[in-house]
């Protein structure tokens, strides 16, 4: 997967080396026209700064079945006393990120992010009729991350400009009321769009919107197994950039 | 014996002890109310009968015995050690001051393969001898792999032996009742359920979580309360405690499933010894066994009510207790 990361970003890079800035000529279309890019909106001296914030979407992830299980009498099977199925449910979050703008086109971003996700253990089959439940256990789930965005401005679409982003941010989950605090790793790669407007005060040399889609990977935090934990996001950002 | 009092007793629990947790200890009663009964003075030396049994003479029971004592001294966050005196000609349930394991024949008790008496100070609760005798009247076994139709001694001893460290029963076990009376074990997860297995099996030569936690938690290292983690919560009925009802934490990580008992009259209970992770929590009623097997109190036990799961997962973490932990339950 880290080779397939690195790839992506290889890709990234590629793409959006090639990118004139705002102060050189904007692309032109197949007839030769000007193409309406966002970087005609960007301001002679470009913003170097960029405060993000907005909500996000976490995707559930499996997390495996246990049974629980008694050793059986002589010459026979053991007992399963109940079954088990639990998942880390997906859930709504807040994200707000500031970023660096590197180059015109590549920005280094650091970032928090707070979700509540669910721990959910689906319980049945139990051996003595016990009703079957879902036991769910509310998770604060706290990531401070660092990301590199790569804009690709050749692929623009009508004003949205898109781009890749890969990073990587320590995990914190606190569970059970506060009881129980564990930590882990995350990385994540995906890719966005960006519509940037021009500011209007002295302080805003450009706001906008952006909206990207990730794949993340986890390691450690709160789970059954030692295993790697792969989920989906989304998130839509207004930023102001100075 | 003037500062000391006699109090033996098959296996019996003593409850109503207040911060009594996972699996069940025993209670010694002192002057300053209820306390864990526990050797105060490590290694306990013990002396083995020099008198053997069908199937086992007494040079089977002292290896036996030598390796269940090993298992228990193995337990890697417990303190507890023992230490070989040799064999002797007293037998088991002398009140004289010394901790003696054997065989005894006690036709009369036809449904008891072994039992363990105490001595303890009744200033400090500090336990003074624990005898362990073993019914000759049983066909038994030391064969590595059992032998059709015997009883294991050495899954019998490791009970026995787990009394003598101060633990009660576990109730983490399915019975059925037998058609000729008494109940036969479906499965067990704890050697200390109070039903062995049947003959020919060797399933109870091996501690599991629930033995292990319930060991180090009477005898800790001082990593025990720093690596493992505990639970606590209330066990309530139309908005009354229930006492007696049998808990099961059940470790979605590591698959381990350790007991307690509510043992307080406003259902309170403290699950202890839980390795880290999400767990799973189960009330039932201790309909299981005997109630007298684990309380002497036995009229004082709830047992109506429904198998029940807690509506949430606990995470636990080393160290740390996770609390207010509140499973509702119904009457059947």
């Amino acid at each position: 997967m880290k080779r397939r990361l690195a790839g992506a970003l290889l890709a990234a890079w590629w793409a959006a080396s090639p990118m004139p800035s705002s102060a050189q000529a904007p692309p032109t279309t197949t007839a030769g026209q000007p193409a309406v890019t966002a970087a005609e909106s960007v301001p002679a001296r470009p913003p170097r700064y960029e405060l993000a914030l907005g909500p996000a979407w976490l995707g559930g992830y499996d997390l495996g079945a246990r049974s629980a299980q008694l050793t059986g009498n002589l010459g026979q099977p053991g007992l399963v006393l109940f079954e088990t199925d639990t998942e880390m449910a997906g859930g709504f979050g807040l994200d707000a990120k500031l970023g660096y703008r590197l180059t015109p086109t590549l920005r280094l971003e650091a970032g928090l992010a707070y979700s509540r996700p669910e721990l959910r253990t689906s319980v049945s089959d139990d051996a003595e009729g016990a009703d079957a439940l879902v036991a769910v256990d509310p998770v604060s789930q706290y990531v401070v991350e660092g990301a590199l965005l790569a804009y690709v401005p050749r692929w623009q679409v009508g004003n949205g400009v898109p781009y890749a982003l890969a990073g990587a941010g320590y995990l914190r989950q606190v569970a059970s009321e506060g009881a129980a605090v564990d930590s882990g790793g995350v990385y994540h790669a995906g890719g966005g769009m960006a519509w940037e407007r021009a500011g209007a005060a002295s302080w805003l040399d450009a706001w906008g919107l952006r909206a990207d889609v990730r794949v993340n990977l986890r390691t450690g935090g709160i789970d059954i197994e030692d295993a790697t934990r792969v989920w989906p996001s989304l998130s839509a950002r207004f930023y102001v950039a100075f | 014996m003037s500062a000391r009092g006699l109090a033996a007793a098959l296996v019996v629990a003593v409850t109503a002890s207040a911060g009594v947790s996972a699996y069940l200890k025993f209670g010694a009663e002192v002057a300053s109310g209820t306390v864990p009964l526990k050797w105060a003075q490590l290694p306990v030396r013990y002396f083995v009968t020099d008198r053997g049994a069908p199937g086992a003479g007494a040079t089977d029971l002292d290896a036996a015995l030598t390796r269940a004592f090993r298992s228990w001294q193995d337990v890697d966050r417990a303190t507890i050690t023992f230490e070989r005196g040799g064999f002797t000609g007293s037998l088991p349930f002398e009140p004289d001051g010394v901790t003696v394991i054997g065989f005894l024949s006690r036709p009369d008790l036809e449904r008891t393969l072994g039992a363990t008496a105490y001595t303890y100070d009744t200033r400090s609760g500090a336990l003074v001898e624990a005898d362990i005798f073993l019914n000759s009247e049983f066909p038994w076994s030391v064969a590595t792999g059992g032998e059709a139709g015997r009883f294991d001694l050495e899954s019998v001893a490791l009970h026995e032996i787990g009394h003598l460290t101060g633990l009660g029963h576990s109730a983490l076990g399915e019975t059925e009742l037998r058609p000729g009376g008494g109940r036969r074990v479906i499965a067990a997860e704890a050697v200390l359920f109070p039903i062995a297995f049947s003959p020919g099996s060797i399933a109870g030569r091996i501690l599991r979580p629930d033995d292990i936690a319930g060991v180090s938690d009477i005898y800790p290292e001082s990593r025990f309360r720093s690596e493992t983690g505990s639970i606590s919560g209330r066990v309530l009925k139309s908005g009354r405690g229930v006492f007696g009802a049998h808990l099961v934490a059940f470790n979605l990580r590591t698959g381990d499933l350790v007991g307690g008992y509510t043992l307080s009259e406003d259902g309170g209970f403290t699950l202890a010894g839980l390795e880290p992770g999400p767990h799973v929590v189960r009330v039932e009623p201790l309909d299981d066994g005997d109630v007298e097997s684990f309380f002497d109190e036995a009229e004082r036990v709830d047992l109506d009510f429904a198998a029940t799961f807690a509506d949430r997962t606990v995470v636990v973490q080393a160290g740390r207790n996770a609390g207010d932990l509140t499973i509702r339950v119904d009457p059947r």
